[in-house]
Parts: structure tokens; C-alpha cells; sequence
């Protein structure tokens, strides 16, 4: 199957249905502050089992599209991102909306959105097969070391320290290693737990990070209540002589989201957040920033989407998630069987070309339901959490239950939900968390392959080119981050003496 | 990017928590048989990675006992103080209710049906302060994920639910 074949099978009724499917609720969840496409993508993989697995890789595709969308909603109406990715988008769509111009605020949006997802997806389309040939190449030294890199990049790029960071990709890799090694089949750290005996398993880990965790805060938090900007019945279809005068910013911020996105491990906020400060500083007003500016709000929703393409292209090609709600994605491959990594592309043609038409689709379906909805989407932003919490749990339960018929696996999602909770709470970020338990299985059986070949040595490290690039990368990243910390430390001393 | 620590209370907590994980593995790690057939063995990661933690979480007790000594706690937000610890007990009411939902599937006989008919209603009441509307609302999402959550769950999606 070709990218032509791919895109006729794509709107085909099926397929079509559950990309749309994927995209609509995507964008409701993503809407309401608190609710994400994480929570979403983990509680629907339990009900994709019985499912085709492309159309299943197609619905949760589409959630993802539409979750890092639809934050955008909240964002410019309550002032409130309704994902993280969408936090910059509230420093100029509020104040934009608060002048009485929402639909302005919200055209601009959605049409970056837009061009950002396809500029993305014509990366996807380019890069991921001459990328894919390439990591052929690839040995276990190679593996090892691109994995390390990806860690290593996740704890220092995320937001707040970077020794949090660390810790929460060391305690990811950890949570990884209880039950039967694959490598040897020996049991391991089962603490005399029979049920422990196949270790936690990956859909648990990630309700209890993504979702309980996100239920605690939201039950801790349930008495702010936000106030909603209305709207008035105005088109919201973008003129194309206004966006003449943004070209040059809304390609430079999906460049940024995208080649963001392809570091392994990075998300969507920080592309956002790189490209927004890249617009402040080429824009002839930067003053205007913050002040409900047009420029801050394409920069943003641009780059955001655009980093759900870019993120595609490690998970197609290495089977690295490009962020952590990609994890879900690769969990999902797994579980239908589906091996993600070089061979992809022989192994199965028809899901990887199918997810690159579908990602192309999805931002159009978006950017339609988008356009034509919003009005009414903003109003169920305000949905009563009195009701989701409770709702949201039974679900966890159902999804977590479904995996092997026992509760243990529901206690594991209950149990991660209080250890994510408390490590948000202390600002330790969680994504390098569920990166780390993902990756970890890779990176053992990785390094243990590698040294089986080396009789134990370690210096294939440094004598094969691409390990030792990537290698040398990860140093770069560590020491990049350790001076900023250092440099941060010596400003704040000298601002406190002054 | 990097920053001084801003929770350094509930930093210096959480080291503690750290070197006990980290102890957990170290003592557990040592009942891992030698490497038999590669020159790594099973027990090589878990004791690299404790012991990477061990450093990790001495380094952040470090800096929070610096902060704690310079007298960098943040006093609580005046908002913060008005609304008391009523949001946390919220949140541990969220846990502890869970659990108990879960404990009653596992070792009493109410199966999925009427554990998440209370469940439900009890925890929509509780959140929402026991208001009449809201508290109808939750008990008629309680029935519908109990009873008709049963229904579709078993007979559409095949899922084996507790009973």
C-alpha cells in the first residue's frame, strides 16, 4: 500500500468514522480544563481489543488531533489551557477575547491549528521513510544509546528542575523492572508478590499517571470555578488576505513545533513555548505580547499542533515516543500486536501509511468541527467535576480490569494516581516518568544484547559513529542543562545581593 | 529550565520516600541469581538505577535543606489560607473511597453492579457538598454507570466485570 491507496482507505465509512470519532471527542475532552488526551487515549484502549487494529491506531490518532485542539477553547474563553500544550495560547487569546473579540482570537487559533497540523503531517509524509530505511542500521549499541539520549532529553528539556527531572525518568525506569525479565526469564523484585509476578503493566501505569492523578488534582481544586467569555453567532472561517501577513510565522512555528516534536521524549508545550518566544523576538511589536497579540496566538497553536506530527515520526520509525501521550500510542501497537521500529513499514505497510493519510485527515476534520462547533463546544467546558470524578474512576477501573480480569491492576492505576498526584504537587514533571517506564525494557534488553556482542566491553560506544553521536548529544544536552542551572543560581544570588 | 526548589518541605519528604524506594530495591536486588549466559545479568539495571536514585534524591535533600535554612519556604497564599485544608481532604476522601470501592469488589460479595451504584452516588454527593440537584444528578449517573455500564460492558465489549 502506497500514501495514495492509504488516503482512499482512510475515507472510506469505516475508517472515516472512527478518525471522526477520534477528533470529535478529542476535542470535547481537550475543551474541559483538567480532562486530557492522555486521560482519554488510556481510557479507550481496553474497548479497541476487539477492534481492527489500524482503525483503533486511526480513533486514537484522531484523539490526540483533537485533544491538543481543543485546548484552545478554554484557553481563550476562561483563561484556563485545556491541555498543557495550550498554555501560551492563553497569554494573547484571553486578553483578545476579554477586548470582545473571541471569534477573532478563535478564528486565529484554529486556522494555525490547522496549518500547522499539515505542515507537520508533509513532514511526516517526507521524513519517516528515508528516516525509517536509515534506523535499519541500527544495532543494539544504537539503540541503547538513542534511548539514553531520549531520557536523558526529556528530564532536561521538560519544565521546572532538572534534577526532578532525573528522578522521575531514574523512578519510571524503576516501576519498569519488577516481574519476569524478558531478557533471561528471571523473576525479579516481585517483593514475594505472586501478583507482581508479570510486573505493573503499562495501561495501569498510565491511567493511574495520566488519569487518577489528574482526578486527585481535580477533586483538591473543584471549588474554582472559571467564568466564561460568551460569543456572539459570527463565522469562524479565516479570510485568506489576513493570513497573508502571518505566512512567515505561522511556517517558522510549525517548523519549530515539528522539528520540537521529532526530539524524542519532548511535547507539546515546549514547542509552544519555543515558538513563541522565537515570534517575540523576530515580531516588530514584541511589546504587543501578552497583551492579546495575533502573532502570539498563531505562534503557539502552530507550533502545538504541529509537534503531534513531528512527535509520529521517532515512534513510527524507532518506536521512541516523540511525547509522552505518544506512549499511549506505542502501548496501543503493542497490545494489537503491532511492533513499532524500522521494519514497520514492511510489517505493516497499510497501518503506517494509513496513520499518516489519517494524520492529515484528522486536522482537517478538526479544523471543520472546529470551525462550525466551538460555540457550542465552549459550552459543556463548564461541566460539573462533581459528576466526571466518579464517572472518570469507574472507567479507569473498567479499562484497567479489562487487561487480565484482576483488581490488582485497578489497585496499580489507584496506587500510581496518589504517587502521580504527590509528584506533581512537588513540580517533578511526569512526563520523563512515563518515558522512563517505557523506554526501560528497551534500554536493558538493548544493553544487554550490545554487551553479549562486545564480550562485555563498552567501547562500541565510542567506536560506532551513530552510538557515539548520540553519545555526544546526550552530553551536550546534560551539560547544556547543568550550566543553565548554574548560570540561573548565579543570577538569582546576584539579584538578591542587589 | 533549572530552578531552585520551590516545595522544599515536601521535597525533603520525598527524598526520604526516595532512599526507602531505593533501599527496597537494593535489599530485593540482592536475592537476583549471577549473570548465567550474558556478561549483565538481571541485576545490573535495578542496581544502577537505585543507586542513581540514592544520588538523585541526595542532591534534591540537599538543596531543600539550603532553601529550608535560608528561609525560602513560601508562606502560603492568603487564598490558600482561606480556603484552609478542605481541598486536600478532598482529595484524600477521592482515595480513600476509591479504595474502599475497590476493597469491597475484592473481598465482599457486592460485585461491580452495586459497588459502583454507591460508589458513585456517594462520591457525586460528597463532591458536590450534598446540594439537592447535583446529588440527584449523581445518583442518576450512578444507576446509569452501574446498571447500564454492567449491560454494556459485559454483553457488547465482552469485559468479564467482578460479580
Amino acid at each position: 500500500m502506497d500514501l495514495l491507496q492509504a488516503f482512499y482507505y482512510v475515507i472510506t465509512p469505516y475508517p472515516f468514522l472512527w478518525l471522526f470519532v477520534g477528533v470529535a471527542s478529542g476535542i470535547f475532552v481537550g475543551a474541559v480544563p483538567g480532562l486530557g488526551g492522555g486521560m482519554l487515549m488510556a481510557l479507550t484502549v481496553p474497548l479497541t481489543f476487539s477492534m481492527d487494529s489500524t482503525h483503533a491506531i486511526l480513533l486514537l490518532m484522531g484523539m490526540h488531533v483533537g485533544s491538543v485542539s481543543g485546548g484552545l477553547i478554554s484557553a481563550t474563553l476562561l483563561n484556563m489551557p485545556g491541555t498543557p500544550s495550550a498554555l501560551m495560547t492563553t497569554f494573547d487569546a484571553y486578553p483578545m477575547a476579554q477586548k470582545g473579540k473571541p471569534e477573532r482570537a478563535l478564528t486565529l487559533a484554529i486556522g494555525s491549528s490547522l496549518v500547522g497540523g499539515l505542515i507537520s503531517a508533509v513532514f511526516l509524509i517526507g521524513l519517516a521513510p528515508p528516516l525509517s530505511e536509515w534506523a535499519h542500521k541500527f544495532g543494539p549499541w544504537e539503540y541503547f544509546t538513542m534511548v539514553l539520549m531520549a531520557l536523558v532529553l526529556i528530564a532536561s528539556i521538560s519544565q521546572g528542575s532538572l534534577i526532578k527531572g532525573l528522578v522521575a525518568s531514574t523512578l519510571g525506569i524503576m516501576a519498569a523492572m519488577p516481574g519476569l525479565n524478558q531478557s533471561d526469564g528471571q523473576l525479579r523484585l516481585t517483593f514475594g508478590l505472586e501478583a507482581m509476578d508479570g510486573g505493573f503493566n503499562l495501561l495501569p501505569v498510565l491511567l493511574g499517571i495520566f488519569v487518577m492523578s489528574q482526578l486527585i488534582k481535580d477533586a483538591v481544586d473543584i471549588d474554582k470555578k472559571p467564568t466564561i467569555i460568551g460569543m456572539k453567532k459570527r463565522s469562524l472561517f479565516p479570510k485568506i488576505s489576513e493570513w497573508k501577513q502571518h505566512a512567515a510565522n505561522l511556517i517558522r512555528s510549525s517548523i519549530i513545533g515539528t522539528w520540537v516534536g521529532i526530539l524524542p521524549g519532548v511535547g507539546a508545550s515546549i514547542s509552544s513555548m519555543v515558538s513563541y518566544g522565537t515570534a517575540k523576538t523576530f515580531s516588530k511589536r514584541p511589546e504587543k505580547f501578552g497583551t492579546g497579540h495575533d502573532e502570539g496566538i498563531v505562534a503557539s497553536e502552530a507550533a502545538n499542533n504541529a509537534n503531534a506530527g513531528g512527535a509520529l515520526i521517532p515512534l513510527i520509525t524507532m518506536g521512541i515516543p516523540g511525547a509522552p501521550v505518544d506512549a499511549i500510542l506505542l502501548g496501543a501497537m503493542i497490545m494489537h500486536q503491532i511492533q513499532p521500529g524500522p521494519l514497520l513499514f514492511q510489517t505493516n505497510g497499510q497501518l503506517v501509511w494509513s496513520l499518516m493519510a489519517g494524520y492529515l485527515i484528522a486536522n482537517l476534520i478538526m479544523f471543520l468541527i472546529m470551525t462550525l462547533a466551538s460555540r457550542q463546544i465552549a459550552k459543556i467546558v463548564k461541566i460539573n467535576k462533581a459528576y466526571l470524578i466518579p464517572a472518570v474512576f469507574v472507567f479507569c477501573l473498567i479499562g484497567a480490569y479489562a487487561l487480565s480480569n484482576r483488581l490488582f491492576d485497578v489497585w496499580v492505576v489507584l496506587g500510581f494516581g496518589v504517587i502521580g498526584y504527590i509528584l506533581d504537587r512537588a513540580r517533578f514533571p511526569l512526563g520523563p516518568f512515563v518515558i522512563g517506564f517505557v523506554l526501560a525494557g528497551i534500554l536493558e534488553a538493548e544493553l544487554r544484547s550490545g554487551l553479549q556482542l562486545s564480550d562485555g566491553s563498552w567501547t562500541p560506544i565510542f567506536t560506532r559513529p551513530i552510538a557515539l553521536t548520540f553519545t555526544l548529544i546526550s552530553i551536550f544536552f546534560l551539560s547544556y542543562a547543568l550550566f543553565n542551572d548554574f548560570r540561573s543560581r548565579r543570577k538569582k544570588r546576584t539579584d538578591t545581593i542587589n | 529550565m533549572s530552578q531552585k526548589t520551590n516545595t522544599p518541605v515536601l521535597d525533603l519528604s520525598l527524598t526520604g520516600g526516595f532512599l526507602v524506594v531505593a533501599g527496597l530495591f537494593l535489599y530485593a536486588a540482592r536475592d537476583i541469581p549471577p549473570p548465567f549466559f550474558d556478561p549483565l545479568g538481571s541485576a545490573a539495571v535495578p542496581q544502577t538505577t537505585a543507586w542513581a536514585l540514592v544520588g538523585l534524591a541526595l542532591a534534591i535533600g540537599t538543596r531543600a535543606v539550603l532553601a529550608l535554612r535560608a528561609g525560602q519556604n513560601p508562606p502560603r497564599s492568603a487564598q490558600a489560607s482561606n480556603r484552609g485544608s478542605a481541598p486536600l481532604l478532598r482529595g484524600l476522601s477521592v482515595i480513600a473511597i476509591s479504595g474502599v470501592y475497590l476493597a469491597i469488589m475484592q473481598y465482599s460479595s457486592l460485585g461491580y453492579t452495586w459497588a459502583t451504584l454507591i460508589y458513585v452516588s456517594l462520591l457525586g454527593s460528597l463532591l458536590s457538598k450534598f446540594e439537592k440537584l447535583p446529588t440527584i444528578g449523581s445518583i442518576g449517573l450512578a444507576v446509569i454507570l452501574s446498571f447500564g455500564g454492567n449491560y454494556l460492558f459485559t454483553e457488547f465489549f465482552y469485559i468479564d466485570l467482578p460479580q
